[in-house]
C-alpha cells in the first residue's frame, strides 16, 4: 500500500503534505478544524472540555464573586440559587473558590510541565547524542523513578520549604524523567536518520544538529508526552495539597478543597463534590485528548474508532450490494485505517 | 477456461471520502504447470493484484476485490474468509517479500511449519517439513527446524518461506518479490529452487518482479503492469523479443546491459507513473510516450491480441514493433577510461573495523566489517565498489567520508590525513561530500528543499545564507529539476527527485570526491538511469571523483573506470571493468558474474 500513496503523491503537480507532523498541523489550521471534529469527535470533545476548563479559570474570578470573602452565617450551605454550589465551613463561595482553584492548580500543573519538558529535553538530548553522559543521565532518571512520585515529591517538599514554588519544583525534578526517556529515544532513533547524518556530513555542528534537525522532529512526541505529564502534575499536585503538603490555605486548590471538606461529609455532602468534579473532568480530558492526538501524529499508533469502524462497514455493505462480489464485504474484518 | 482465471479483476480502496479503483481490468489465465510474471514498477499494482486475490489483503487494508477470478472453477471472490481460509491453507501458497517480517521471531522454524500444515498429524506434519526442508536445499534440515528465524541468514528464511507455502501441496504459488532483499548469488539459488519445485510439483506460479531480467529467467509467460492496468501479456520470449507496448520496450531499454562498458547515458522513461486511483482519458502511458498520437488521448486502449497469446494495450503496437530498439548511449567495449596515470586524490591504507554487539549479558559478539583494506581513487575517476551485503563497502564508504572513524590504518583525502581536530574535519568534509542510499530519510522533513541544499554552502563553503539560497536554483537546474520545487517539503516529491536534491546538496561544494552509498538501489529502474545520467553528466562538466557504492555489479561494469570487488569485508579484486568481465581473477567475482548474467536480458 505503501508504494500506492508514494505513487499518489506524486501525480498532481500540486503539493501534498503527507506526513505524520503535517497531519497535526493540518488538524490546527481552522479550515480543518470541521473535518478533524466530525473525523475524531472523542478527541475533539474532550481537547474542548479541557479548553473549557482553562477559559473558566482564567475569566471566571473576574465575574465570579470573591473567593475570599467570609460569611460566617452563611457555613456549609448547599447548592442554592445564591452560592449556585453552596458555601464552605467559613461561608465563602464554592463555586467561586473552585474557579479560582482551578487557576492555582492548572496553573502549577503546567509551570510542572514546563520545567519537565525543558530538563527532559536537555538531559534526554545530552544522553543520546554524547553517549558516554548517557550512563550517568539514565541511572539518574532511573533513580528518579524508582520512587512513587507522590512520595518522592512529599520528601522533597519536606527538605524545601512549603509553598509554591517548592511544589513546582519539586513535581518537576520528579516528573523530568517521563519527558527525558521519551526524549533519549528518540533522539537515539532520529540520530541514525539519513538526513541527520547528512547534515553532519554538511559541516553542521552537533548542537545545531540537535536544533535543527532533531528536536523539532521529536516535537510531536514531546507534546503528547507532555500532555500525560501535565495530567499526572495535577494529580500529584492535587494529592499534596489534600495531605496539606504544597499551596497552603487560605490559596484554595483543588486538593486543599478536599482535604478540608472531607471534615464536614456529613453536614455537607456536596461541597466535596465540585473539587472532585474539577480534577477529575480535567484529567480525563488530558488523558482522552493526548491519546487521540497520539493517535493522529502517529499513524502507526492508531487503532480504529469505533465510528471509523461502523462507517467503513456501511460504506462496504452500499458497495456489495452493487457489485457482484457482496460476499467480500461482509467478510471484512478489522480492517485498519492503514 | 484456465486453472486460475481473472476476469475484468480489479482492486478497490475504501476511504473515508469513498472508493477509488487502484486495479481495473485485468484479465488473466494461469494453467497448471505454468509460470507467470507479473512485472511492474513501484505503484503499479502488482502485488496488490495477486494477493487481493487469495483475498490476503482485506485483512491489513481498505481494499475490495472487484470482478471474476476463480481458482479450479471455484469462484473466489465469492467466499466468505472461512471457506477462504480453507482454500488459501491447501490449494494457495504464498511467499512474501520479507521472510523475516513473515516469519513469527518468538516461534522454532518447526513449530511454524507445523502450524501451517492442514489434515495431516503432528508427526506426518513434521515428517513432511523435514523432508520440504531437504528439497529447498536447507543444509542439517533436523537442526535447522529447531532454530529460530533470526538464527538464519535471508537466503535461508526464504527457504524456508518456500517449505512453509509448499506445506500443503498447493496447486497455486503466489511469490511476492521473494528475492528483492537477497544478494544477487543467494538470489539465483532461491529462483532455481523455486522454478524447481513449480516444474516437479505441476503448479501453476504467480511470480512478481520489478526485475524485468529476473522475470526473462524465470517465467513460462509475463504480464507487464502499468499504473494499476495490465498493458502487455505474452509468453517470456515473445515478449522480449518482439514487445508491442512502448511500456514494456522502454523497461527492456532501461535495463543494464551485461557486457557493456564505457557507457555515458542511459536510457530512462521521462516523467512519472500516474496515480492508479487518477481517472484519465485515454491510455495511461501517453504523457510518457514517444509513440503516442490524438487517439491516445481521447481512447482508452483495450488489451487486444496481437497473437494468439501475445496480447497488448496500445493503439500503435504496429509503429512499436517497427521502431528498433534504442541503445545506451557510448556503450561499446574498451570505452572507459585509463586512469592509471593520474593523481591520487583519496587513499585508505590497511584500514580495519570491527563492530562489538552484545550477543548475550556474558558474551559479545566482534564483526569484522573492514579487514586491512587498501584502496586508491584518483582524480575524476568513476571507481565502482561492488559487494553484497556484509561485505564493508559501505563501512569503508563512511570512513573515507569521515562518517565513522577506522580502528587500525590510515585514511587520507588530497594529503591530509583523517583527524579528530575541527579544521581537519572541516577540510575533509569540504573535500568529500555523500549521497546515501535511501532517498527518502535523507531530506529534513521540515526543511524545504532550499534550505537543505543550502546547508553544506552555509556551513562549508562560507556563504551568506541569501548567497546560498540563490545558488540553489542553479543546482537544480544541474540535477535536472524545476526551480519551483525550492520552496516544497520533501513529502512532496518522488523517490527520484528526493535523490536529485541529495546529489544537488552534495555537489553544492565543489567536493573533490563524491561517495554515492547505493543511490539507486532503492529506486525503480527507469529512475535509476536518471539518477545515473545526472551522475554521469557532472563527470563531464566538473573533476569530481566518484567512489560509487553499489550491489549491482552490470550497473558499475557499465560505467565505472574501475571496479573494486568486495568480500568478507576484504578487497579481493580491483581493474577496469574489461579486465573485470574478461578475465576474473578471483572465485567470488566468477560467481557474482554468473549470477548476474543468469537474471539479465
Amino acid at each position: 500500500m505503501t508504494e500506492m500513496t508514494t505513487a499518489a503523491a506524486g501525480a498532481g503537480a500540486s503539493v501534498p503534505t503527507a506526513g505524520p507532523a503535517a497531519a497535526a498541523a493540518r488538524a490546527r489550521r481552522p479550515g480543518q478544524l470541521v473535518r478533524f471534529v466530525v473525523r475524531d469527535p472523542s478527541t475533539a470533545f474532550w481537547s474542548a472540555v479541557f479548553a473549557a476548563m482553562v477559559l473558566l479559570s482564567l475569566l471566571g474570578p473576574f465575574v465570579l464573586p470573591s473567593h475570599s470573602a467570609m460569611e460566617p452565617a452563611d457555613r456549609l450551605l448547599g447548592p442554592s440559587g445564591e452560592h449556585w454550589f453552596g458555601t464552605d465551613e467559613y461561608g465563602r463561595d464554592i463555586l467561586a473558590r473552585t474557579v479560582y482553584a482551578g487557576r492555582v492548580s492548572l496553573g502549577i500543573g503546567l509551570l510542572v510541565t514546563l520545567i519537565a519538558v525543558v530538563c527532559g529535553v536537555l538531559l534526554g538530548a545530552i544522553a543520546a547524542w554524547w553517549k558516554p553522559t548517557s550512563a550517568v543521565v539514565l541511572r539518574l532518571m532511573d533513580g528518579i523513578l524508582a520512587f512513587p512520585p507522590i512520595v518522592l515529591a512529599m520528601a522533597l517538599l519536606v527538605t524545601l520549604q512549603n509553598g509554591i514554588i517548592s511544589v513546582v519544583v519539586g513535581l518537576g525534578i520528579v516528573f523530568t524523567p517521563y519527558i527525558a526517556r521519551v526524549v533519549y529515544a528518540r533522539v537515539l532513533a532520529l540520530k541514525e536518520e539519513g538526513y541527520v547524518t547528512a547534515a553532519t556530513a554538511s559541516g553542521v555542528s552537533p548542537v545545531r544538529n540537535i536544533l535543527v534537525h532533531i528536536l523539532p522532529n521529536c516535537a510531536p512526541a514531546i507534546f503528547i508526552q507532555a500532555i500525560f505529564v501535565y495530567a499526572n502534575a495535577l494529580i500529584a499536585d492535587a494529592s499534596l495539597s489534600f495531605l496539606g503538603l504544597g499551596v497552603q490555605p487560605p490559596t484554595p486548590t483543588w486538593g486543599n478543597m478536599i482535604g478540608e471538606a472531607r471534615y464536614f461529609l456529613s453536614v455537607a455532602p456536596t461541597f466535596i463534590l465540585f473539587p472532585g468534579i474539577a480534577i477529575i473532568a480535567s484529567v480525563l480530558a488530558l488523558n482522552l485528548a493526548g491519546d487521540g492526538l497520539r493517535a493522529l501524529i502517529d499513524p502507526r499508533a492508531r487503532a480504529v474508532s469505533s465510528l471509523q469502524y461502523i462507517r467503513r462497514r456501511a460504506a462496504r455493505r452500499r458497495r456489495g450490494g452493487r457489485d457482484a462480489a457482496s460476499g467480500a464485504a461482509e467478510a471484512v474484518s478489522g480492517a485498519s485505517a492503514r | 477456461m484456465g486453472f486460475l482465471e481473472l476476469r475484468d479483476f480489479g482492486v478497490d480502496l475504501l476511504t473515508d471520502e469513498g472508493s477509488s479503483r487502484l486495479v481495473a481490468q485485468v484479465d488473466l489465465s494461469l494453467e497448471r504447470g505454468e509460470l507467470l510474471c507479473i512485472v511492474g514498477e513501484s505503484g503499479s499494482g502488482k502485488t496488490l493484484t495477486s494477493l487481493s486475490l487469495a483475498r490476503l489483503l482485506e485483512y491489513t487494508s481498505a481494499t475490495v476485490p472487484v470482478g471474476h477470478a476463480a481458482l479450479d472453477g471455484e469462484d473466489l471472490l465469492g467466499l466468505d474468509q472461512t471457506a477462504m481460509n480453507r482454500i488459501r491453507g491447501s490449494e494457495i501458497g504464498v511467499v512474501f517479500q520479507e521472510s523475516m517480517e513473515a516469519l513469527n521471531p518468538s516461534c522454532r522454524i518447526e513449530d511454524q511449519l507445523v502450524e501451517a500444515a492442514r489434515r495431516m498429524d503432528r508427526e506426518a506434519a513434521r515428517a513432511k517439513a523435514l523432508r520440504l526442508m531437504e528439497e529447498v536445499g536447507i543444509p542439517d534440515p533436523a537442526g535447522t527446524l529447531r532454530k529460530y528465524p533470526h538464527q538464519l541468514s535471508g537466503g535461508m528464511q526464504q527457504r524456508v518461506m518456500i517449505a512453509m507455502a509448499l506445506i500443503n501441496d498447493p496447486s497455486l504459488l503466489i511469490a511476492d518479490e521473494p528475492t528483492t532483499a537477497l544478494d544477487v548469488t543467494v538470489q539465483a539459488e532461491i529462483l532455481r529452487i523455486i522454478r524447481n519445485e513449480q516444474a516437479t510439483r505441476d503448479m501453476a506460479c504467480i511470480f512478481i518482479t520489478h526485475d524485468i531480467g529476473v522475470a526473462a529467467y524465470m517465467a513460462d509467460r509475463i504480464a507487464v503492469m502499468y499504473s494499476g492496468r495490465v498493458v502487455e501479456a505474452a509468453p517470456a520470449q515473445e515478449l522480449l523479443e518482439n514487445p508491442r507496448h512502448p511500456y514494456t520496450r522502454r523497461l527492456l531499454e532501461c535495463m543494464p546491459k551485461v557486457g557493456r562498458t564505457g557507457v555515458s547515458r542511459f536510457e530512462t522513461i521521462p516523467g512519472r507513473v500516474p496515480n492508479p486511483s487518477l481517472e484519465i482519458i485515454g491510455c495511461r502511458f501517453q504523457d510518457r510516450c514517444a509513440f503516442a498520437t490524438d487517439v491516445c488521448r481521447t481512447e482508452t486502449p483495450q488489451l487486444l491480441p496481437v497473437s494468439a497469446q501475445h496480447e497488448a494495450a496500445c493503439w500503435n503496437q504496429e509503429a512499436v514493433a517497427a521502431a528498433g530498439f534504442a541503445e545506451d548511449a557510448g556503450a561499446e567495449p574498451g570505452r572507459s577510461e585509463d586512469t592509471a596515470g593520474r593523481a591520487v586524490i583519496a587513499r585508505a591504507e590497511d584500514v580495519s573495523k570491527s563492530y562489538r554487539s552484545r550477543a548475550s549479558l556474558r558474551r559479545s559478539h566482534v564483526t569484522r566489517a573492514l579487514d586491512g583494506v587498501s584502496l586508491e581513487i584518483r582524480e575524476g575517476e568513476f571507481l565502482g565498489l561492488v559487494g553484497e551485503s556484509g561485505s564493508g563497502k559501505t563501512t569503508l564508504g563512511r570512513i573515507l567520508a569521515g562518517i565513522e572513524t577506522a580502528d587500525a590504518g590510515t585514511v587520507s583525502v588530497q594529503g591530509h590525513e583523517h583527524s579528530r581536530r575541527r579544521a581537519a574535519v572541516r577540510e575533509l568534509r569540504r573535500n568529500v561530500q555523500v549521497v546515501f542510499q535511501n532517498p527518502h530519510g535523507t531530506l529534513d522533513p521540515r526543511l524545504t528543499i532550499r534550505e537543505s541544499v543550502s546547508e553544506p554552502m552555509i556551513h562549508l563553503g562560507g556563504l551568506s545564507k541569501r548567497q546560498a539560497h540563490a545558488r540553489a536554483a542553479e543546482l537544480m537546474s544541474q540535477v535536472g529539476l524545476p526551480e519551483e520545487y525550492l520552496d516544497h517539503v520533501p513529502d512532496a516529491l518522488s523517490g527520484g527527485q528526493k535523490q536529485r536534491v541529495s546529489i544537488a546538496r552534495a555537489i553544492s561544494i565543489s567536493p573533490a570526491l563524491l561517495i554515492a552509498d547505493e543511490p539507486t538501489s532503492a529506486l525503480d529502474v527507469s529512475v535509476q538511469g536518471q539518477i545515473m545520467n545526472v551522475l554521469l553528466d557532472l563527470r563531464e562538466q566538473t573533476s569530481v571523483s566518484y567512489l560509487f557504492i553499489t550491489h549491482n555489479l552490470n550497473l558499475v561494469l557499465n560505467v565505472a573506470d574501475r571496479v573494486a570487488v568486495m568480500h568478507g569485508g576484504r578487497i579481493v579484486e580491483v581493474g577496469t571493468p574489461e579486465e573485470i568481465i574478461g578475465s576474473p581473477r578471483t572465485e567470488y567475482t566468477r560467481r557474482l558474474l554468473a549470477a548476474n548474467v543468469e537474471t539479465s536480458i
